[in-house]
């Protein structure tokens, strides 16, 4: 049951890394789109759905209270600050999309900001959140017992750095999805900078993170296994070849963003990898932190019944804002 | 289990310094949203408008609160 969960959960916080990521990563490309009615486009291919991305985050949280009640209550405890900071990073983009199209000529600028401003603080707290979990909380008795500001190392700046290269790449295949014309062309050129830059990244990161802690090291160089992992490395490396080729030719419209997501997917199971079955570093496993198996059961029948019907409406409403943006078209 | 005994361990001080922040950008929002709404009321109605037509869904009619609030074209 608990390997249910943690699948339920490690699935859930995927979803939302790829769904708000793009989304935040539109927010974080604002600032070097300065047309008005660039940004209006922009911002009207993720108003439609940017919200209900953010279901998922609701999802992995609830769940975790249930199944895990442990890992909930140290890891909000032990990354209280970047967490709230989080939440209000995502306030004051949430509320840029129904108050910019509303405001006044010389006011608007303000939730211009306060997209941009809102979805850079958010994606970075994410990423440093990250970053704390992998480096490990200081756990005793099941209550966090570290500092308040333990989550703050190099390690942890450096993943809030890389979700931000991360979600402007996701954002930027999205655009070029989703735009035409002048717009998708400057995406193209966006989209290629932040291929090159994410695979700096996701080099740095490979290295780094064996070098936390060693079970890690040993789960990817083990002579036993180090096969079984090796095609997550190769197929990353061959998906950004053909991604950059593909941005390269100026033609495809879609597959950029499927090339990012599937970079994006492999990405985030070299991280379970490392990482299962311990759901929070140095040595907390699923099996230590589930909750007793009767709440277990009594909240996966929920979940069981209640993700087909998320699913359901987000691919509906996908479906629905299916296609091309285009200049002038508003928002209600 | 009582409420004291389940009391994380934070300082004082952080939690004072989120709850005025986000009491701060509460006041924010909802004043923005506020002003925003008396604005709406403020504005009279056109001389000769007619009701909308069309259903509640369909393009150039407002389908959330603020949505009326300033410029919706009138006819498309």
């Amino acid at each position: 049951m608990s390997v249910i969960w943690a699948g339920i959960i490690v699935l859930g916080v995927f979803i939302y890394v790829v769904m708000d990521g793009f989304d935040l990563g539109v927010g974080i490309l604002f600032p070097f789109y300065q047309d008005r009615d660039d940004r209006d486009v922009m911002m009207n291919t993720i108003a439609p759905v940017w919200d209900g991305n953010e279901t998922w985050l609701v999802l992995g949280g609830a769940g975790l209270m249930a199944a895990f009640p442990v890992v909930y209550s140290t890891v909000l405890s032990a990354l209280y600050l970047p967490i709230m900071l989080m939440l209000i990073g995502l306030i004051l983009r949430g509320v840029a999309f129904e108050f910019r199209f509303k405001a006044s000529e010389h006011r608007r600028h303000i939730w211009d900001k306060s997209f941009a401003g809102g979805s850079l603080l958010a994606t970075l707290m994410q990423g440093v959140t990250l970053g704390a979990i992998m480096m490990g909380l200081e756990i005793r008795n099941g209550v966090f017992v570290g500092g308040a500001f333990d989550w703050f190392s190099p390690f942890s700046i450096f993943t809030g750095c890389a979700l931000v290269v991360g979600y402007v790449f996701l954002g930027s295949t999205w655009l070029v999805m989703k735009t035409e014309g002048r717009l998708q062309e400057q995406m193209r050129k966006t989209a290629r900078v932040s291929t090159a830059l994410i695979a700096g990244v996701i080099a740095a990161i490979s290295l780094w993170t064996p070098m936390l802690h060693a079970y890690i090291a040993r789960r990817w160089f083990d002579q036993q296994t180090f096969y079984w992992f090796l095609p997550v490395p190769v197929l990353v490396l061959a998906c950004l070849m053909l991604l950059w080729r593909t941005l390269g030719s100026g033609r495809r419209n879609g597959s950029p963003f499927a090339l990012a997501l599937c970079i994006t997917f492999l990405g985030y199971s070299g991280l379970v990898i490392s990482l299962m079955p311990i759901i929070v570093p140095p040595s907390l496993t699923i099996w230590a932190a589930a909750a007793p198996a009767s709440s277990q059961g009594f909240a996966l029948v929920g979940a069981l019944f209640i993700i087909p019907i998320i699913i359901g409406y987000t691919a509906w409403s996908y479906y629905v804002f299916r296609g091309k943006v285009r200049h002038g078209e508003h928002y209600h | 289990m009582r409420t004291a005994d389940s009391v994380s361990n934070h300082d004082l001080s952080h939690l004072a310094v989120s709850l005025a922040l986000l009491a701060f950008i509460y006041l924010l929002v909802f004043g923005t949203g506020t002003a925003m709404g008396l604005r709406m009321l403020a504005t009279a109605p056109r001389k000769g408008e007619s009701a909308p037509e069309g259903s509640p869904c369909e393009l150039n009619q407002p389908v959330r609160p603020l949505s009326g609030s300033a410029s919706v074209p009138a006819h498309h």
